[in-house]
């Protein structure tokens, strides 16, 4: 017993306490969700990273980490990996694991890895979705209730850490940068966009106080699903499902992107692979005749029919601009 | 990067026009546009000197310009034909421009003797043609709402060769000595062209709505055709090689979609053209803007802002140096957004710079 004791933790994600089998794979995860600036998709190195892109090539101001659970929200907190990772939460991240019995523990993890993986497998910018003879249907909506129940359990751990989150960070934020940063960028720089982070995350900070208290379940109407719901997911893979469990911060819904993935989540996951249900979450911009193309739908307007009559002029006439040969 | 490079030149003609909105990119816009849509761009091959430029319209014409290297576009020709110019295709050497139009014919466009006459019949409106030059023989490929592609001496009235596929011609394209052709079923052929004509491989569309632009793109080195691009009415685009050597070559991206409003507005892509040298390629959309993409580093370099019309079709010219776009309405919103009085404009834009790859960090 002792000797398991010893084992070392397995890195782990601190915005989503989700856990790796290496930390390079942490780090991959931790670029692509939580890391990724939902405008332009770039890939930032840490959370401050991520909210000095989005101020100074966006001027959009970032009030959370995406897809990143309650009370682990916080952008000015760097974290890398597993380097910065606040104390007292590591401390906690630890004896859960600890506490969890070896199979149970087993279980939970394979339960993260079936669903996540397909989606972090793209290392890329945008949205890849790796179509194998099936074309994007391959893992359909026909996933989603299956995974769902076990999604649910997976939320669970992260209760009561939610609430302890915000405390470490909250009181020393500052002195929370760790000391070898990896994100390459000078100090006087980082402090200026900030400050400025300072305004927004200040009045909001006590607006998340009461979600947090009562925290646990997800406020209602927000489904939490990751901001690259819409934009980065395949269709077809089990992208809801993933996010389902994780309670997005309230805070994060002022952020435009998480707006539009709560009204994602909230439909099926069926509108993402379906042909029609586009409805309810977004509009394709076609008239709607499947059947037709723009070119043929067009084409039956009396004006282009028209111009079919057989008496018209064979010879060019000639625009005013134009010259009789081209060379 | 000399052509049409010198930033001075298309400065002060971009200054010359009346900067309205129509033009937020404050790109170079051509002279004399088209009085209705433009379906099709094409640029002149590498064996003219200088850039010309051909676009064809719903207003039954093809017009061509001579794009000058400080930018200038002079308007040079024009034919007719009797019903909308679907697409438009320059023969190898540069001496013929190939049309199809909604009138089931496609012409030879003789440009020196500015001489136009019918190369084609189908039963139907034809909405695709390609120049196909193989060192033992050429000839024109046409793709028609008739569901057949047949392909045309240029000297007769009968068709050398026809396939007949299970649904109309959607889009096509042929990069020597591959072609392909991809239909309203969303089934997908592959032609090989050694030879004669031949069908290769029939493949399910990697999408699930409905095609609008196909592109075939070449491998690393540009010297052979390996792959295509697939754009679909549902704003994405799949990336799909004939024979990739792991299936996760293959992928499929959105494009040409809102920033999140309620609801998100996905968009039609109309057109898709790639860098001659590069391999980058460029999409453009019902939304009104353009974007510049890296296949390999599966990246976006570069996206526009948005016009006040759809982007109804692009092209990129031999050199790689000029990006054509057309801002015209492209029907994607129906009859009832038609306004015959909105002008129509072609755009160019140095892409030189915009669509090189990023350098490997």
């Amino acid at each position: 017993m002792g000797r398991k004791k010893k084992r070392p933790i397995k890195p782990w994600c601190w915005y989503c306490n989700r856990v790796f089998e290496d930390e390079k794979i942490l780090i991959q995860h931790q670029k692509a969700k939580h890391f990724k600036c939902h405008v332009c998709h770039k890939k930032l190195f840490t959370g401050p990273g991520l909210a000095i892109h989005c101020m100074q090539v966006h001027k959009e101001t970032i009030t959370g980490v995406p897809n990143s659970i309650q009370g682990r929200t916080d952008v000015e907190i760097e974290i890398y990996g597993m380097e910065g990772i606040p104390e007292k939460d590591q401390q906690d991240h630890e004896k859960k694991m600890r506490d969890q019995s070896g199979p149970k523990n087993k279980k939970a993890k394979n339960n993260e890895d079936s669903d996540d993986d397909s989606d972090e497998e793209p290392n890329n910018m945008f949205n890849m979705n790796q179509h194998m003879g099936m074309g994007p249907m391959g893992m359909g909506p026909m996933g989603m209730p299956g995974m769902m129940p076990n999604m649910g359990m997976m939320g669970m751990p992260m209760g009561p850490m939610g609430p302890m989150g915000p405390m470490g960070p909250m009181g020393g934020m500052m002195g929370q940068m760790p000391p070898n940063m990896r994100w390459p960028m000078p100090n006087p720089r980082m402090m200026g966009p900030m400050g400025m982070m300072g305004g927004p995350m200040g009045p909001m900070g006590p607006g998340n106080m009461p979600n947090m208290t009562s925290n646990m379940p997800n406020p209602p109407g927000f489904g939490g699903g990751s901001p690259s719901v819409n934009e980065q997911k395949p269709d077809g893979q089990p992208d809801g499902s993933t996010n389902v469990p994780k309670p997005l911060f309230p805070a994060a819904s002022n952020i435009p992107q998480t707006k539009q993935e709560e009204l994602n989540s909230s439909g099926t996951d069926a509108s993402k692979t379906g042909q029609k249900s586009l409805s309810a979450t977004s509009k394709l911009m076609h008239p709607g005749d499947e059947n037709n193309s723009l070119e043929e739908i067009r084409g039956k307007m009396q004006k282009y029919q028209n111009s079919k009559g057989p008496g018209l002029p064979q010879a060019p006439p000639m625009h005013s601009g134009y010259r009789g040969t081209v060379y | 990067m000399s052509v049409f490079g010198n930033t001075s030149s298309s400065f002060s003609f971009g200054a010359s026009n009346t900067t309205t909105n129509h033009n937020p990119m404050k790109d170079i816009e051509v002279t004399s546009p088209p009085d209705d849509s433009i379906s099709c761009l094409e640029f002149s091959p590498a064996t003219l000197p200088g850039n010309f430029l051909i676009a064809g319209s719903w207003a039954n014409d093809i017009r061509c310009w001579q794009i000058e290297d400080n930018g200038q576009t002079v308007p040079k020709a024009q034919q007719m034909h009797q019903g909308p110019v679907l697409d438009v295709s320059w023969s190898d050497d540069g001496t013929k421009v190939f049309t199809a139009s909604a009138d089931k014919t496609a012409k030879m466009w003789d440009l020196a003797a500015n001489q136009a006459t019918q190369v084609a019949q189908h039963d139907a409106p034809i909405k695709t043609c390609h120049w196909i030059k193989s060192p033992n023989y050429s000839c024109l490929m046409t793709g028609s709402w008739d569901k057949t592609v047949k392909f045309w001496d240029t000297r007769s009235s009968s068709p050398m060769k026809a396939i007949t596929l299970n649904e109309r011609v959607y889009c096509a394209d042929v990069v020597y000595p591959m072609a392909m052709v991809s239909c309203a079923d969303k089934k997908l052929v592959c032609l090989k062209l050694e030879s004669e004509p031949q069908e290769y491989q029939k493949f399910d569309s990697p999408l699930k709505y409905q095609h609008r632009c196909i592109s075939i793109f070449k491998n690393k080195m540009q010297s052979s055709p390996v792959g295509f691009a697939l754009g679909s009415i549902e704003g994405r685009v799949a990336i799909h090689y004939i024979q990739p050597s792991s299936p996760r070559d293959n992928f499929t991206f959105k494009c040409h979609r809102s920033t999140p409003t309620q609801p998100q507005e996905i968009h039609v892509v109309n057109s898709i053209a790639f860098h001659p040298t590069f391999g980058t390629l460029a999409t453009v959309g019902s939304d009104g803007k353009y974007s510049f993409w890296d296949k390999d580093a599966r990246t976006k370099l570069k996206g526009s802002e948005q016009l006040p019309q759809s982007i109804s079709a692009c092209a990129i010219s031999h050199n790689g140096n000029i990006f054509a776009y057309a801002s015209s309405y492209d029907w994607s919103k129906g009859h009832e957004h038609y306004n015959p009085q909105q002008k129509n404009y072609i755009f160019l834009k140095n892409c030189a710079e915009d669509m090189k790859p990023r350098a490997k960090k």
